[in-house]
């Protein structure tokens, strides 16, 4: 399972505006890639509990929500759980070199048929 | 002047376990080696005195407590002291528990740990916690989940003394309990009942529990369960007619000041439209606004349309407000402006700004699916 997410997001950040990207699974466990030493795998880690912990209260709020854009004057920041509780985190600029939509569409869609 | 180390931190515990407590303060104050200042509370009226004559920095609060229980008390206290950095801990760690507690702000949700070996990891972790700066801005509720007879009943409860002070946007009301009773009341030029039942019908504002001190006079006498019971039943007198405030030289206004929205319309009418996102929302597709709420900084409400529920979705903006900058910690990512979110039909975004919260969620028309992977596309 580990090298299964360690090979999978290391091929994601060879996508043009990934700057950064994280696997929270329902252990806590975290698996973290990050493009630039400004997102040390600590705050990346910090990052990705935040946005595990924001979907369960959006679960508890029921909006039937799957997937979040957090927007920020600079970046943005894209979660996705999948049911099992998996959770996804990407980070990319805001305004320019970010992430296409297209490219968001095939990383979550490889995300949902991950095995793992 | 303070001739405390800058680095000291006061650190409070909340549980109504003594024998815990005990060994929390001997343990946790070893191994902090005088970076701790310790507090023990054995309840939630114990606590509020503490936090009130203290500046706490981090507090740990149990969430199976009698009377007062830590979610509730966890509530409280982030509306009262939301720069204080809050842990709670617990025997029975369910994901209800979990989050209830995230909910109501609590940055951490730990399990109470069984073999005082286990002790240690929760103080690095409390330690690490206590280091970090507190979250210092943001958007704050003040009465909405919370309601002074709530903060009245815990009070009086505890048997404990304090004023608290209400006020609105241009007046001030004051409760003095004692002991446990309400023994006097004063709002503009009223007192006693009168006043206590003025300040009680009130739909919004703030409060401050502040330090007793003897009132000019006692005008208020009997139970304040009676008390409180008498109030709610004058509210439900008034209940359809205006609340009559306190004298004030202006009214506050609370009509809506934006226009009323008439489905459907888009939801690019109302927030900047993304500029990359799933499924893009930004493009001709008609989406019908199912509920909308705007408020303050402090969690009043200026307009609202079809919400279920106002305080579920005011403290969903509190939740966010607080876990926008602890996301954005470290990672340097400039100012939050919004949380979008995308269901299969739904989208539901929540927008914080310096003064204001917007929170609305829409349905859209039919959307196409791949069937590999049930992500929604345009």
């Amino acid at each position: 399972m580990k090298e299964t997410i360690h090979n999978w997001l290391t091929e994601q950040m060879r996508i043009t505006g990934m700057l950064g990207c994280g696997i929270r699974c329902p252990d806590r466990r975290t698996f973290i890639r990050s493009a630039s030493a400004q997102f040390t795998p600590v705050a990346m880690e910090h990052a990705c509990r935040c946005l595990a912990d924001t979907f369960q209260v959006i679960s508890s709020n029921r909006f039937p929500v799957q997937l979040v854009r957090w927007v920020y004057e600079n970046y943005l920041v894209y979660g996705f759980m999948r049911d099992d509780g998996l959770c996804l985190a990407l980070l990319t600029r805001r305004h320019e070199a970010t992430l296409q939509n297209a490219d968001i569409e095939t990383i979550v869609a490889e995300f949902h048929s991950l095995a793992i | 002047m303070s001739d405390e180390p800058n680095n000291l931190k006061k650190v409070l515990f909340v549980d109504d376990n003594l024998q815990f407590l005990e060994m929390i303060e001997r343990l946790m104050g070893n191994w902090s080696k005088g970076e701790w200042q310790i507090f023990l509370a054995q309840n939630s009226g114990k606590a509020l005195l503490i936090l009130q004559e203290h500046a706490i920095d981090l507090a740990v609060v149990d969430v199976q407590m009698p009377v007062v229980d830590g979610i509730q008390f966890l509530a409280l206290l982030n509306r009262k002291y939301p720069a204080v950095q809050k842990v709670t801990l617990s025997a029975y760690a369910d994901e209800a528990s979990r989050t209830a507690c995230l909910s109501q702000g609590a940055e951490l949700f730990l399990e109470k740990p069984r073999d005082p070996a286990d002790l240690e990891i929760i103080f690095s972790t409390l330690r690490e916690l206590a280091r970090q700066k507190p979250v210092s801005t943001g958007f704050r509720g003040v009465l909405r989940q919370v309601s002074l007879e709530d903060v009245i009943q815990m009070e009086c409860l505890n048997r404990n003394s304090s004023i608290l002070e209400v006020s609105g946007a241009n007046w001030t009301g004051r409760i003095f309990i004692k002991e446990g009773a309400i023994v006097h009341a004063e709002a503009g030029t009223r007192n006693g009942e009168s006043a206590l039942n003025n300040i009680l019908s009130m739909k919004g504002g703030e409060f401050n529990l502040k330090p007793f001190v003897d009132p000019p006079r006692q005008s208020i006498d009997g139970p304040w369960e009676f008390l409180l019971m008498e109030a709610a039943r004058v509210r439900d007198e008034r209940k359809g007619a205006e609340v009559e405030e306190p004298p004030a030289p202006e009214p506050v206004s609370v009509a809506p000041a934006l226009p009323v929205p008439a489905p459907p319309v888009r939801a690019s009418d109302l927030v900047p439209p993304p500029a990359a996102f799933l499924p893009p929302m930004s493009v001709n597709r008609p989406v019908r606004i199912d509920e909308m709420v705007v408020c303050t900084a402090k969690g009043e409400v200026v307009y609202d349309w079809q919400c279920p529920s106002l305080g579920d979705r005011i403290s969903f903006l509190e939740f966010l407000s607080q876990k926008s900058l602890q996301l954005g910690e470290g990672l340097n990512l400039g100012a939050f402006d919004r949380l979008e979110m995308e269901g299969e039909r739904q989208r539901v975004v929540a927008q914080i700004q310096g003064d204001r919260g917007v929170f609305f969620r829409a349905t859209r028309g039919t959307v196409r699916r791949t069937p590999e992977n049930g992500v929604p596309v345009a």
